[in-house]
């Protein structure tokens, strides 16, 4: 099946799936564009790595979604941490901008008005400052959390060694 | 949500430079602050002048173009400016609260707040952050609301999604005025006084901005007075009484 010759473009990814997307999809992946410009022969196949057939079918949905206009609907809720980075690696290997743009949003919705504590449990930071530093650190932003509801500190307790 | 940690490395560790930079990059000062207080990597990444940047440019876009090429580095001129406003709208509530009798205010000493707050050239998020607060007196909010319509343009259904968030929308206030009774057949009659009884949210859908009007022109021709009270002062203080005279 030659792919110039369809509207469809055959991308495989890396657990073996093949998925026949439409061209236009494939348009907005820069990176599966630039393989298929280079190519000087029609391409049958296009492997994406680093991305998986869940993956995929996420960018499907939202390529649906956004062509209906409605991409404001996608969501990435359902996905812990580790699934939401493992699909921000993905997108942003196929070089994907609005996609791209929608999951660094999630992430940074993630850290709002969290406490420090939480941050680093949540995203498993580890905390290489001395009680000195740290204290520091606290004392010159504090202004930023003037207002806040919670405490910055409330989840420091919780926080594993 | 417990987090499986299978191996130390963490979240972000993994994540290429221009990922980590352009999350740190969406995040709001609180959040910056939070991030860049975890640990050594992200302190560098998130108090780094750039980043800084872009936030003084995202929320006050015309101090930008101001600005003389001294040096000052942008993360402490955005913590200068954002101090500076709080401190701003800090003495505007003590300003009125000075000013106001049993709840109301005269709106002299109203208008004069609203200067001292456009004056500052307060922004859309400075008037969230400052004056927007449920805590605070409603005429403090009222100000915060008059601004966005008068002075930023912002107002409707946008502005009244704003107040909601903040939960002030239903918070009411009483606009009273005065206005000198009409000659009539060479007498002059009594002087009326009329009301409104608004919430905030309905002064930002106000189709007319009849009330806003009041507010904004003050006491001038046929105006004798204008008060705004807190809604619940029930009594009204009628010492402006001018009886009928001959000419």
């Amino acid at each position: 099946m030659a792919s110039s010759s369809s509207n469809l473009i055959s991308l495989k990814t890396s657990d073996g799936t093949v998925f026949k997307v439409e061209r236009a999809l494939a348009k907005t992946m820069k990176t599966v564009q630039a393989i298929i410009e280079e190519a000087d022969a029609n391409i049958y196949m296009i492997p994406i790595h680093n991305v998986f057939s869940h993956h995929m079918d996420m960018i499907i949905d939202y390529y649906k979604l956004s062509v209906a206009g409605k991409s404001k609907e996608f969501s990435v809720e359902k996905l812990d941490n580790d699934e939401l980075k493992d699909f921000l690696l993905a997108v942003h290997y196929l070089n994907m901008e609005d996609l791209f743009e929608v999951l660094t949003q999630a992430v940074a919705d993630r850290l709002e008005k969290k406490s420090v504590g939480y941050v680093r449990k949540y995203f498993g930071i580890e905390n290489d400052f001395t009680p000195e530093e740290y204290a520091a650190i606290r004392k010159k932003n504090d202004w930023a959390f003037k207002g806040d509801d919670i405490e910055p500190e409330e989840d420091e307790e919780k926080q594993e060694e | 949500m417990c987090k499986d940690q299978v191996d130390s490395i963490s979240f972000f560790s993994s994540l290429p430079e221009d990922i980590t930079f352009k999350i740190a990059s969406l995040l709001q000062d609180r959040d910056l602050c939070a991030l860049g207080s975890c640990s050594k990597f992200w302190r560098q990444l998130c108090f780094s002048d750039s980043i800084w940047h872009s936030l003084v440019t995202n929320r006050w876009p015309l101090l930008h173009s101001s600005l003389s090429p001294y040096v000052k580095t942008w993360r402490r001129l955005y913590f200068e400016r954002h101090i500076e406003l709080g401190i701003r709208a800090g003495s505007v509530e003590r300003f009125m609260k000075a000013c106001s009798r049993n709840e109301s205010l005269e709106v002299g000493d109203y208008l004069q707040a609203f200067e001292t707050i456009n004056g500052a050239m307060f922004g859309y998020e400075d008037i969230q952050r400052f004056l927007f607060k449920p805590q605070m007196n409603v005429l403090l909010n009222l100000v915060g609301v008059h601004y966005c319509i008068a002075i930023l343009g912002i107002r409707g259904d946008d502005l009244v999604d704003v107040l909601r968030t903040c939960q002030i929308s239903n918070r009411h206030v009483c606009v009273k005025w005065w206005k000198l009774g009409r000659w009539v057949y060479g007498y002059r009659g009594r002087d009326e006084l009329l009301f409104r009884w608004v919430s905030l949210g309905d002064l930002a859908t106000e189709e007319d901005g009849s009330v806003l009007g009041v507010l904004r022109r003050g006491t001038i021709h046929e105006v004798l007075r204008v008060q705004i009270s807190a809604v619940g002062h029930k009594s009204i203080p009628w010492s402006y009484q001018v009886t009928q005279r001959l000419e």
